[in-house]
C-alpha cells in the first residue's frame, strides 16, 4: 500500500444523523493534497474530526502507514495525534489568550521532545519564519496579532510537531481575501519545502483546485464522486459536483453565467431521501434514482462517482444550452 | 441623456466615532432600479456606511455629518420617530445571518403582520394576503408563515427577509453580506432572486460584500473602500476586470479564481 493515510468505510454518527455514511478516502506521501469539498451537513468538518479521532467512529477503519489506528489510546493515540495535525478554521477558538504565541509553539516542541530544551527558542524561531512571522511574534499575545497572523500561528502550530498530515478545516474562509490569497501561497510554499501532505476541507473549489491533486466530492455524508481535481473540475460526472462548479461566482464576467442546476437545499440528514440522496434535487433524475442508491464506481483512470446517469452526465446532459 | 434623480445619494458623509474619523465618503449615489455594490475587506468602513444609512449609528454612539439623501430628503438630521418610518420601511435591510435577524418567538407570519401593521399597511387580514403573496414572489410555499425562524433554513430565511421589503414595497434594499453565509448553490439562488426582484419592481439595492464575485455578478455598479474611503467607483464590469486604483487591483488579483490551475 503506498498511502500514508487511508480511511475506509468511516461512519460516524450523532444519534439517527449518519454524519459521515461509509466513506472511502486515501491521502498519499507528500507533497500531495486530498480536497473535501461540499456544502453545510456534508460531513466533510466530521470527517477531518474522525481522522483526529477527535469524534467517536461508529465503523470503519483509518490506517496511518498501513496501521490501524480506529480504537488506539493512551500513549499510542498521542503519538497518532503527532503524526497528524489539524487547523481549525477560527484561529482564536484554538489559541489560548493568555498564552504568548512563544509559549504555544514551546508547547508542542516541549510534549513531544521535537528537540532537546536548549534548542527550543532557536525552532521557535525557524516556525515562526516558515509562516512569515518574525521572531519578536513570539513575546506577543494573540490579541496583539491580526486574523491573518493568528491563522499563521496555527499552522506553524500544527507544523511544529513535524506532523507526516495535516488536516487544514477551511482554513482561510474567515480571512479577507488579500491575506487569504496570503495564506493559500504560503500553504503552497510549505507543501514543497516540507513535502507535505494535508486533507483541506473546502467549499470554495478554486482553492482546492490551486492545492489539492485529488478530491472528493461530499453530499449528505457521501462521497459522490472522487478523482484528481483538475479532470473532476474541468469534466465533473456527478450532478452535484456540475451544480457546485456551476454555483462559483465569476468575478470574470465575459465567463457566461451557468444555469442553476440544483435548485433548492440539501435534505435533513436525519431523515435523509430514499435511493441516491441527491435525487430530490437531481434535474436527471429517473424512477430508479428515487428507490435505488448507486454506488460508488470506477470511471476512467482514477476517478469514481456514484451516479446511476453519469455517462449521459459526462456525455454532456447537464450542459448549457 | 439626463441622469435620473438618484433615489439615494450620499454626499461628504463623514463617520466619527470617539473622535476618531471611520468613514470619508465624497459621493456615493443609487439611481432607482439599480444594484450598487460596496466592496471591502474587514474595517474599510463599509458595513458602518450601511449603518449610517440606515439611521442606526446614533445607537453606537457614532456622528454623521454630510447628507444622506433618500429621494431628496434629508436623513442625517432626521429625527428618530422620521427615522422610525424610514428604517425597515422604505429603505429595508437585510443581513449575513438569515436567522438570527429574524425575532425567534414569532412566527414568519407575525413577523410580517407586525411590521405592516405598525408602518400602517393595512388590516391584519390584508397584512396576511400581502405577506402571502411576497411569500410566493420569493418562490416559497404559504405554509412557511406557520413556522418559527429557526425551522427555516438560511436560503428560506434569507428568502424570507426579501418578501418582507417586497410586502412594505421598499424602496432600497441594504444587503450587507447577504450570502457570505449560505452554501454556494444557495447563494446562487439568492443571486437569482435579487435581480430578479430589482428587475420587476424597480428596488434599488445597496449590496456590501468582501466577495468580488458576488459583486460581479450582481452588481451594475461597484465602489470600492479602503480606510473608510472609496479609492474607485465605477460599472462593476470595468472596475473588477480592469482595475486602476493599486489596492482595487490587489483585491481583484487575490479573488481565487476556477481554472487557474496549481500556484
Amino acid at each position: 500500500m503506498s498511502e500514508l493515510l487511508a480511511v475506509r468505510g468511516l461512519k460516524v454518527r450523532f444519534g439517527a444523523v449518519r454524519a459521515v455514511d461509509g466513506v472511502d478516502l486515501e491521502v498519499e506521501p507528500g507533497p500531495f493534497g486530498l480536497g473535501l469539498v461540499g456544502e453545510s451537513g456534508s460531513g466533510k468538518t466530521t470527517i477531518g474530526r474522525a481522522l483526529l479521532r477527535l469524534t467517536p467512529i461508529a465503523e470503519g477503519r483509518i490506517t496511518l502507514d498501513g496501521s490501524d489506528v480506529t480504537s488506539i489510546r493512551g500513549a499510542a493515540l498521542k503519538r497518532y495525534r503527532r503524526s497528524v495535525q489539524i487547523v481549525f478554521q477560527d484561529p482564536d477558538g484554538t489559541l489560548d489568550p493568555r498564552m504568548r504565541i512563544g509559549a504555544v509553539l514551546e508547547e508542542g516542541l516541549r510534549a513531544h521532545s521535537i528537540v532537546p530544551p536548549p534548542e527550543i527558542p532557536a525552532r521557535v524561531e525557524q516556525l515562526l519564519d516558515d509562516v512569515g512571522l518574525e521572531a519578536a511574534h513570539a513575546r506577543r499575545y494573540p490579541h496583539q496579532l491580526s486574523g491573518g497572523q493568528r491563522q499563521r500561528v496555527a499552522i506553524a502550530r500544527a507544523l511544529a510537531v513535524e506532523p507526516r498530515v495535516v488536516v487544514l478545516d477551511e482554513p482561510t474562509s474567515a480571512l479577507d481575501v488579500t491575506v487569504q490569497a496570503r495564506v493559500l501561497s504560503m500553504i503552497g510554499r510549505l507543501r514543497a519545502e516540507r513535502s507535505l501532505a494535508y486533507v483541506l476541507i473546502s467549499h470554495n473549489l478554486a482553492v482546492v483546485e490551486r492545492l489539492c491533486e485529488h478530491t472528493a466530492v461530499l453530499y449528505l455524508g457521501k462521497v459522490v464522486e472522487r478523482g484528481p481535481t483538475r479532470e473532476l473540475l474541468r469534466r465533473p460526472a456527478h450532478p452535484y459536483s456540475v451544480a457546485l462548479r456551476a454555483a462559483v461566482p465569476e468575478i470574470d464576467l465575459t465567463a457566461v453565467r451557468h444555469a442553476v442546476t440544483a435548485p433548492g437545499e440539501p435534505p435533513n440528514a436525519a431523515d435523509p431521501p430514499p435511493g441516491c440522496p441527491f435525487h430530490p434535487r437531481c434535474p436527471l433524475a429517473v424512477d430508479r434514482c428515487r428507490t435505488e442508491s448507486p454506488p460508488l464506481m470506477p470511471i476512467d483512470g482514477a476517478r469514481s462517482v456514484a451516479c446511476h446517469r453519469a455517462d449521459e452526465v459526462l456525455a454532456g446532459a447537464l450542459d448549457d444550452g | 441623456m439626463s441622469a435620473p434623480e438618484p433615489r439615494l445619494a450620499l454626499r461628504d458623509v463623514a463617520i466619527d466615532i470617539a473622535g476618531r474619523r471611520i468613514v470619508e465618503l465624497g459621493r456615493l449615489e443609487l439611481a432607482p432600479g439599480e444594484v450598487v455594490g460596496l466592496a471591502g475587506e474587514s474595517g474599510s468602513g463599509k458595513s458602518m456606511t450601511a449603518l449610517a444609512i440606515l439611521g442606526l449609528t446614533r445607537s453606537i454612539g457614532a456622528q454623521v455629518r454630510g447628507s444622506i439623501r433618500l429621494d431628496g430628503a434629508e436623513l442625517v438630521d432626521a429625527s428618530e420617530a422620521e427615522l422610525r418610518g424610514i428604517r425597515g420601511r422604505r429603505i429595508a435591510m437585510i443581513f449575513q445571518s438569515p436567522v438570527s435577524s429574524l425575532n425567534p418567538v414569532f412566527r414568519v407570519g407575525d413577523v410580517f403582520t407586525r411590521a405592516l401593521r405598525l408602518h400602517g399597511l393595512g388590516s391584519k387580514a390584508e397584512a396576511k394576503d400581502r405577506a402571502r403573496l411576497a411569500l410566493q414572489e420569493v418562490l416559497l410555499a404559504p405554509d412557511l408563515l406557520e413556522r418559527y425562524p429557526s425551522q427555516l433554513s438560511g436560503g428560506q430565511a434569507q428568502r424570507v427577509a426579501i418578501a418582507m421589503a417586497l410586502a412594505l414595497r421598499s424602496e432600497v434594499l441594504v444587503a450587507d453580506e447577504p450570502t457570505s453565509a449560505l452554501d454556494v448553490t444557495v447563494q446562487q439562488e439568492i443571486l437569482d432572486l435579487l435581480r430578479r426582484v430589482r428587475d420587476e419592481t424597480g428596488m434599488s439595492v445597496l449590496c456590501i460584500s468582501h466577495d468580488l464575485a458576488v459583486l460581479a455578478e450582481l452588481c451594475d455598479r461597484v465602489a470600492v473602500m479602503q480606510g473608510g474611503r472609496i479609492v474607485e467607483t465605477g460599472p462593476a464590469r470595468t472596475v473588477l476586470t480592469d482595475p486602476r486604483d493599486d489596492y482595487t487591483k490587489e483585491l481583484v488579483a487575490a479573488v481565487p479564481r476556477l481554472g487557474g490551475g496549481p500556484a
